[in-house]
Parts: C-alpha cells; sequence; structure tokens
C-alpha cells in the first residue's frame, strides 16, 4: 500500500494562486491575483505541453554508488559569534526570529 | 456500544553517527547551544548537503531488521515548511524512494500473546532544531545543534489496538537498535519520539474512523496515557453525535490532555519535490550483504538461546539479554571460565544490581569478560569466599574493571580461610563477647545459632568456609552445654 506518489499537473485557476500565495506567505492584492492567475497559467501551460512520458525512472542511470558519499567524520563547526552574525537578530547565544507561531490552543 | 482503538505509528529515531546527515559537525548531544553549528546546517545560500555513508549503513541494518525490502535506488526529497526550527524552510528528507519498504516485525505482550506489526516505510530525513519561546511570546530563540542530525522515521500499518501493543513495539524497536548499535533510543532525551495515529471505530467494523494525530509524546508512560484520553475523548465526541476533525493534536503531559493545534501550518502542504541538491544513490548487492551479515542475534532470541544452551531462568535471561553489552559480557565470560552458574550469580545478584544502585548505563560497564572470569575462577577454585568475593566484586565494578583482584584481597585480607584453629578462637570470642545470646542458647532457644554463625562469619569478614564455621559453632557451643551440664 504505497502512497500515492503520482505528480499531477493542476489547472492554474484563482484558487491555485491564492493557495500557492498562502503557502509562500504572500500577500497578494486583487491586481497581482489577477496578473498571477493569466501569467501562472501560460507557465503551467508551457511546461504541461512538455509531455515528458514516463519520468519515474529518470535519475536512476545517473545514481550514484553509495559508496563514494562521504565518509562519517567530525569536523570543527564554525566558531558560534560567526555563524550567529548571518542572523538579522541574535544574542550571543541564539538565532532570534519573531515567534507569532501557534502553540497550540483550547481543546 | 463497544468501540475499538486503531493506532499506528510513526517513529522518529536519532541515528548515532559521530556527524551530521549533511556535514561534518558533531553530532553530540548537549553542548552550548549553537556550538555544534556550520553554514551547510543553519541553512545558508551558497552551500550544499554532503550525504554521510555511515547513515545509510545504518538505516539498511535497521530496515533489515525490520525486515523491510532495501530500495537499491533511493533519492532525497524536499519537504517545504515554514517554521524556525528549520533554517532552510525545508526539510530533507524522502517521500518518492524511501530507504526501506514492507517490513514486519513481531511484538509479544504481557499474555504471551504474539503479533505481526507491518512496517509501510522507514526513511531517512534531517532533525529540526530547538525552539526556546520567550515568556512574553514575541521571540523564538532558535538552537539548531540538533539541526541536520539523522533520523530514520518509521511508519507503521495500523495494525495495534491498544496502547499495551504500542509500547510492546517501541521497547522491541529501542532493543533492536541499540543491539545494531546504531541508537541510543533515550526517549527522554528526544533521541527515540512517537507520534501516534488513533483512530475508534464500532467493534466488528472494517471501515477505518477519522484519525488525529498526537505528536510531542516522549515516555512510554505518556504514550499510555496519551492514547488512553485521546481514544476516550473520541469514544465521546461519537456517541454524542458529533464527527471527529482529521487534526494534529499536541499531548500535553503536564495537564494530561491532548490539544488541537490551530495553526495554519496544518493546512499541510508539504511541497515535496525531488532534492535538486543531491544525486539519487545506488546501493549494491555487496553492501546490502554486508549490513545483512552484521545484523546480531538480537535480545528475545538471545534469551531464549540461553534458557535453552544454559538453563537459565527465563527472568534472568530477560535481566541480561536486556543489554547487548551485558549479554556479550555474560556469554564471552562463561565461554573463558567455564562456569555458567557462578557467573550468572554474579552477574544478576552483583552486577545487575549495580547497576540499578548507581544507575549506570548498562552499554557503559566496561569490565572486560578475562577480569570478570579471572574473578569467577578465583571463587570457582575456592581461593575466595562467596561472602568475601562480595566486597571484591563491587570493589571491582566501581574501578571498571581496573581493579587488581589478587592484590586488593590480599590487602583487605579477605582470602579464603582454612585455618581452624583462628576460625574456634573467633567462634571462642564470639561466645564469650555475647553472653546473653549464650544464656538463650543454653535454656534450649536453639534458634540464636544462626546469629553466632552469622557473626563468626563477620569477623572473618567472610572469609571461611560456611560449612566449617557451622560445625565449629555446633562443636563448641555443644561442647559447652555438656560441660555445663
Ligand atoms: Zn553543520
Amino acid at each position: 500500500m504505497r502512497r500515492q506518489k503520482a505528480l499531477k499537473y493542476m489547472k492554474t485557476d484563482r484558487n491555485t494562486v491564492l493557495r500557492a500565495a498562502e503557502l509562500s506567505k504572500l500577500i497578494l492584492t486583487e491586481d497581482e491575483t489577477e496578473k498571477m492567475v493569466t501569467e501562472l497559467g501560460k507557465l503551467a501551460e508551457i511546461i504541461g505541453n512538455l509531455d515528458i512520458g514516463d519520468i519515474s525512472e529518470t535519475g536512476s542511470e545517473a545514481a550514484q554508488p553509495v559508496s563514494e558519499a562521504r565518509e562519517d567524520e567530525v569536523k570543527p563547526s564554525a566558531e558560534r559569534d560567526k555563524i550567529l552574525q548571518n542572523a538579522p537578530e541574535h544574542t550571543e547565544e541564539y538565532f532570534c526570529a519573531p515567534d507569532t507561531f501557534d502553540k497550540g490552543g483550547d481543546e | 456500544m463497544k468501540y475499538e482503538t486503531v493506532i499506528g505509528l510513526e517513529v522518529h529515531v536519532e541515528l548515532a553517527s559521530k556527524s551530521k546527515l549533511f556535514c561534518s559537525c558533531t553530532t553530540e548531544f548537549g553542548g552550548e547551544p549553537n556550538s555544534h553549528c556550520c553554514p551547510v546546517c543553519t541553512g545558508m545560500p551558497g552551500t550544499l548537503p554532503v550525504f554521510n555513508r555511515k547513515v545509510l549503513e545504518f538505516a539498511v541494518k535497521a530496515g533489515l531488521a525490520l525486515g523491510c525490502d532495501i530500495t537499491r535506488v533511493f533519492r532525497f526529497d524536499r519537504k517545504n515548511y515554514f517554521y524556525p526550527d528549520l533554517p532552510k524552510a525545508y526539510q530533507i528528507s524522502q517521500l518518492y524512494a524511501p530507504v526501506a519498504v514492507n517490513g514486519h516485525t513481531e511484538i509479544k505482550t504481557a499474555d504471551g500473546t504474539v503479533k505481526t506489526i507491518r512496517i509501510h516505510e522507514m526513511h531517512m530525513e534531517e532533525d529540526a532544531g530547538k525552539i526556546i519561546h520567550s515568556p512574553d511570546g514575541k521571540t523564538a530563540f532558535l538552537d539548531y545543534n540538533r539541526c541536520g542530525v539523522p533520523l530514520v522515521e518509521i511508519v507503521t500499518e495500523p495494525d495495534f489496538r491498544n496502547a499495551e501493543e504500542v509500547n510492546a513495539f517501541l521497547y522491541r524497536l529501542r532493543s533492536v537498535f541499540k543491539y545494531l548499535g546504531i541508537s541510543d533510543c533515550k526517549m527522554e532525551e528526544g533521541s527515540m519520539r512517537a507520534d501516534v495515529n488513533l483512530s475508534v471505530r464500532p467493534e466488528g467494523s472494517e471501515e477505518f474512523g477519522t484519525r488525529t494525530e498526537m505528536k510531542n509524546i516522549n515516555s512510554f508512560r505518556a504514550i499510555e496515557r496519551a492514547i488512553a484520553y485521546e481514544s476516550a475523548r473520541q469514544i465521546k465526541v461519537v456517541e454524542n453525535g458529533g464527527t471527529i476533525i482529521q487534526e494534529t493534536r499536541r499531548w500535553d503531559n503536564a495537564s494530561g490532555r491532548s490539544y488541537a493545534m490551530r495553526s495554519k501550518e496544518e493546512a499541510k502542504d508539504y511541497r515535496y519535490f525531488p532534492e535538486p541538491d543531491l544525486p539519487a544513490f545506488h546501493i549494491s548487492d555487496d553492501e546490502i550483504k554486508r549490513c545483512k551479515d552484521l545484523i546480531p542475534e538480537f535480545a528475545e532470541e538471545r534469551a531464549e538461546r540461553l534458557v535453552r544452551e544454559m538453563s537459565l531462568p527465563e527472568e534472568d535471561a530477560a535481566l541480561i539479554t536486556a543489554s547487548r553489552n551485558l549479554a556479550d559480557l555474560f556469554e564471552d565470560t562463561v565461554k573463558i571460565c567455564g562456569a555458567p552458574a557462578e557467573v550468572r550469580f554474579w552477574f544478576t545478584g552483583g552486577l545487575l544490581s549495580f547497576i540499578n544502585e548507581t544507575g549506570r548505563d548498562p552499554e557503559d560497564i566496561a569490565l572486560s569478560p578475562e577480569k570478570f572470569a579471572e574473578f569467577a575462577g578465583l571463587v570457582v577454585s575456592g581461593e575466595l569466599k562467596r561472602e568475601a568475593g562480595k566486597k571484591v566484586f563491587r570493589a571491582l565494578l566501581e574501578s571498571d574493571g581496573e581493579l587488581d583482584l589478587r592484590k586488593f584481597i590480599k590487602e583487605n585480607g579477605l582470602e579464603t580461610l582454612d585455618d581452624g584453629e583462628l576460625i574456634a578462637e573467633t567462634v571462642r570470642k564470639v561466645i564469650a563477647e555475647n553472653p546473653k545470646p549464650y544464656e538463650q542458647y543454653r535454656n534450649g532457644e536453639t534458634k540464636v545459632f544462626g546469629f553466632f554463625v552469622g557473626r563468626v562469619m563477620k569477623e572473618l569478614k567472610g572469609r571461611a568456609d560456611p560449612a566449617a564455621v557451622n560445625s565449629t559453632v555446633r562443636n563448641i557451643l555443644g561442647n559447652s552445654l555438656e560441660k555445663h551440664l
């Protein structure tokens, strides 16, 4: 009982665009939504026209022998103050992000 | 109406590779926050993941031990979700070609019933970081030390009907993984975590009810409680004419309740796609065979064999084989000294109680079979009496197996005493020092006999042969009785 794994082509309508926007954390205006429906629709059509047939085995022939993958060796991690500098906000120990996430509510 | 609970599990187990799944940072538990991090595991742009092949070896072993088919060409896929515990905003996981599929394992519940649990699949993925929420709820402090630590996720079919079966499976899984040396499976440290998918249906029904998924359960006890709570909750909803909503619920162990997670994140759409930064990998027959050859005899099978071959009582065999390290120690020691009964005596009495008292991890016991055999040999040959041996054995364990046995015995005067005159002298001394029990004995209260034997043994530090002490006490007390009359 394998999971349904076939990729499906979706019709690009208003709902698809709004869903994609939601997943991308984007807020679109009415104009932008309309524009996206048209433009993404065209893109999807081009991709749909490619009709590349069965791709389920694609890549297998290019598979790399796993023996060529990395050896399990520990190397020094980055210095903490350097790695923390990559974030817009941090303390001496932690990266910081806005905590606007729902942590679960009432039953 | 009677209801049946139907449960499936998703179990995450951290694998004990030294370095992370896609970078060379250490996987060591703990450490200062963000001290086990690099640009790869903190998701910096321009970095690329590099696959650690040890993780594959561990996953293949786990897959084989769970009776799975190993996927010859496996790939990684990107699971997109937006949450600060994941700096890349996606997790590298496996969806389309997981490393192992279609397995099964047997569990045994307390009443001895054996049941087969089917494994849907097992895949590799990277762990996420830790979030600490600020008290005002405005800031998330992020520690990415665990981020990128390799995990396998084992997905079972919905074959469980109660918490006991679930825990039997998790115990079995833990034992197998520890025997394979691929994980320490410590629930309290989060290296083994279970998500419980649960639904209820009228007994006899073939259709599945709507299920909920409970996350965040991190002990065997919590699993029992969470299952009891959630099935009762669902039955109540159904009986009151309501419908179960398919949702993720967070188990809160402190309040003993599960809560619906209202987050939009729960509108699950992970937009999986093949990971473009990693190639597909191919496993050869040789590599699979090599893993197969490394699969040991597991705890339950081993316990059965010990019962059969060495006539061990079942409980002892179960205790001994609970840890692979201890079971190896036991069997190797017996092989060297050829005295299974003596080794068992020190094992169950001495070693296991030492572990219980000190809370040591059985896997960390460093005593070598050679040393253990040397000790057992001293007792078998009579150089050391069991009573005196207790002190020696304890010191041996406390020294992590480093103790010089003969030196310790000599320095503490614990060698066996076969000096009949010294025993007799000690008996007379003990009698002289305890006039009251002696009086009792003379008045026919023979039960105090044991008291004298015990005292004499203690005076002699357990070094004397108990039979010799017994007969000496009997003789001297008897003689004195005659004289008295
Ligand atoms: Zn790293």
